[in-house]
């Protein structure tokens, strides 16, 4: 029996015997997961406060099995299951565009490193053979359109963040990955930051070895004004993470380079960064 | 054979002529088959690097064209001159030619929406006061399924002529609630709690934000105007997800949504005019 508070490593794999389930509490979300002969079960709800840091789990869980009509549940039928179930902690589905809590200015020729987090997803596999069970968000976040008009753009996520430039004042969440970012002012102007996308399904995820959750860090060259930018996402998480070990890929295959619409300015269909 | 000439004599034919028929019914038939086929293997090639209007398009395309092949394939097999069949048939356009102008302009009205394309296969449009699923766009006509599952056949001609509201032609759309408040209420916090609402609902873009308008000065409210956007996939539940969430917050904010009512003056000079509230079935004295 595993159980964990604070950092500790909800993902993994867990062994549960017929019968049992195991219980997990991750930021807003709790989720059940439980085992019998022939299903899998995976039953969640979510809870009303969006900024919940609460983590624990137990699996096997020795407490009450949730009444069937708790949350939302899902069933994967089998002809005999296996003994083990893999937690995955995932990036998100779509780019998720960031919105600092106040809009930030970068005088021509200057760089800072943004810390930024965003929302996980939990993909739930069966080992043996490793087959795709159910896969959700820990924190659903809201739609967003990103693109000068909104006849063009793409449907992303968005996400608000304090966007840290001092990784001490970082807050982690074990349902948030941190995302350094770090930005060049190469243009002529000073820049100004209200919004950034970032893709995010281009990116994968490394724990450090206190638990916290990172991804490669990314870097971000602004040359002009309706420019597109050129975005490098890195191999590694950032050197202030420590020492790291992946814990799940890209969900698209990786691309270094990437030239995207990665700024936003003030009002949709502006072109200005 | 002794059979066949038989049956040719039974019909009026001679020998010959009976085998010509036999063997252009199996060239109709097995010509059919063969178009059906070719034309379904050509859509399922195409299928996935193509929309479904163009499958459909170049589906029948072929279909058509090796049918008309095969038929007159069999023609010439059943002993009949094409030649003759063509001089006739030019008679015949000139005489068709006045009876079907209706056929010919949605023909070529069809032709033009091929060009042009305001919608396509799968796209829900409102033509006129009809909205649905467009299900194919033909020569003739458009086929909608409406979202009570009926099916209309639109002619091609009728969308020409009329406004077409292609619903689903952009990725985000807006959705605009009306919501009269009192006009006793602080229009801030009305305002402030309608935004609330938007941005709890996590199908509501951030992106454009939503926005309140003061539309008006009604009647009997003040016109409020909710406008949010949403992906068009999404557009449906949120509509339905809003008008409840709205309602929930405007009460537990204690904002009264009036119903329209009067108010009666006698007139500045005079007493107001008293009302007796009666309670249960009493009758008020006669005279």
């Amino acid at each position: 029996m595993s159980t964990a508070s604070g950092s500790a490593r909800w993902w993994g794999d867990h062994a549960l015997g017929p019968d049992e389930f195991g219980h997990w509490r991750v930021g807003p979300t709790e989720f059940w997961i439980m085992r019998s002969r022939l299903e899998w079960r995976c039953q969640r709800r979510v809870g009303a406060d969006a900024e919940a840091t609460a983590l624990a789990w137990q699996a096997p869980a020795d407490g009450e099995r949730p009444e069937a009509a708790v949350g939302q549940t899902d069933r994967l039928g089998l002809r005999a299951t296996g003994d083990t179930i893999r937690l995955t902690p995932v990036m998100a589905d779509r780019p998720v565009v960031v919105h600092p809590e106040a809009r930030l200015h970068l005088p021509r020729g200057e760089e800072l490193v943004l810390y930024v987090s965003t929302p996980l997803w939990v993909r739930v596999e069966t080992v043996d053979p490793v087959r795709l069970f159910v896969e959700f968000p820990l924190l659903r976040p809201s739609d967003t359109w990103f693109g000068p008009t909104t006849a063009q753009g793409e449907l992303c996520y968005a996400t608000r963040t304090a966007a840290r430039l001092n990784v001490e004042n970082v807050i982690h969440r074990p349902y948030r990955v941190v995302t350094a970012v770090r930005i060049v002012n190469r243009s002529e102007e000073t820049m100004t930051i209200e919004k950034l996308k970032l893709p995010v399904v281009n990116m994968s995820v490394f724990a450090a070895a206190d638990g916290r959750l990172w991804t490669e860090a990314v870097t971000l060259e602004h040359t002009a004004p309706g420019a597109q930018t050129g975005m490098e996402v890195g191999r590694q998480p950032p050197e202030v993470a420590g020492p790291t070990a992946p814990v799940a890929p890209t969900r698209l295959r990786p691309s270094r380079n990437l030239l995207v619409w990665a700024f936003g300015g003030i009002g949709l269909g502006s072109d200005d960064v | 054979m002794n059979r066949m000439q038989e049956i040719a004599a039974k019909v009026g034919l001679s020998g010959g002529q009976f085998a010509g028929v036999v063997a252009a019914l199996v060239i109709l038939v097995a010509g059919w088959i063969a178009a059906r086929l070719l034309a379904g293997a050509v859509a399922r090639a195409l299928r996935g690097h193509s929309t479904d209007q163009t499958v459909m398009l170049v589906r029948k395309l072929v279909f058509y064209s090796l049918l008309s092949l095969v038929v007159m394939a069999a023609l010439n097999q059943a002993g009949l001159r094409l030649g003759v069949l063509l001089g006739a048939a030019g008679v015949l356009t000139v005489a068709l030619g006045f009876a079907s102008q209706t056929s010919a302009s949605n023909l070529v009205s069809g032709l033009f929406l091929i060009v042009e394309q305001p919608f396509v296969v799968g796209d829900v449009v409102r033509i006129e006061d009809m909205t649905g699923t467009v299900l194919s766009v033909d020569l003739l006509s458009v086929k909608l399924r409406t979202f009570d599952n009926l099916y209309v056949r639109m002619p091609n001609e009728t969308i020409i002529k009329s406004k077409v509201t292609n619903l689903t032609h952009y990725p985000v759309r807006r959705f605009d609630l009306q919501v009269g408040v009192a006009y006793h209420t602080d229009l801030a916090q009305a305002r402030a709690v309608l935004l609330e609402v938007a941005e709890r609902n996590p199908l509501c873009l951030i992106n454009p934000e939503p926005q309140v308008f003061l539309q008006g000065f009604g009647e009997s409210a003040l016109d409020l105007q909710l406008s949010a956007w949403t992906a068009r996939e999404n557009w449906v539940k949120l509509r339905n997800d809003l008008v409840i969430e709205v309602k929930l917050a405007l009460d537990e904010a204690g904002i009264e949504i009036p119903f329209p009512h009067r108010t009666l003056y006698a007139g500045a000079q005079t007493a107001p005019m008293p009302v007796r509230i009666v309670d249960g079935p009493e009758a008020p004295p006669q005279g």
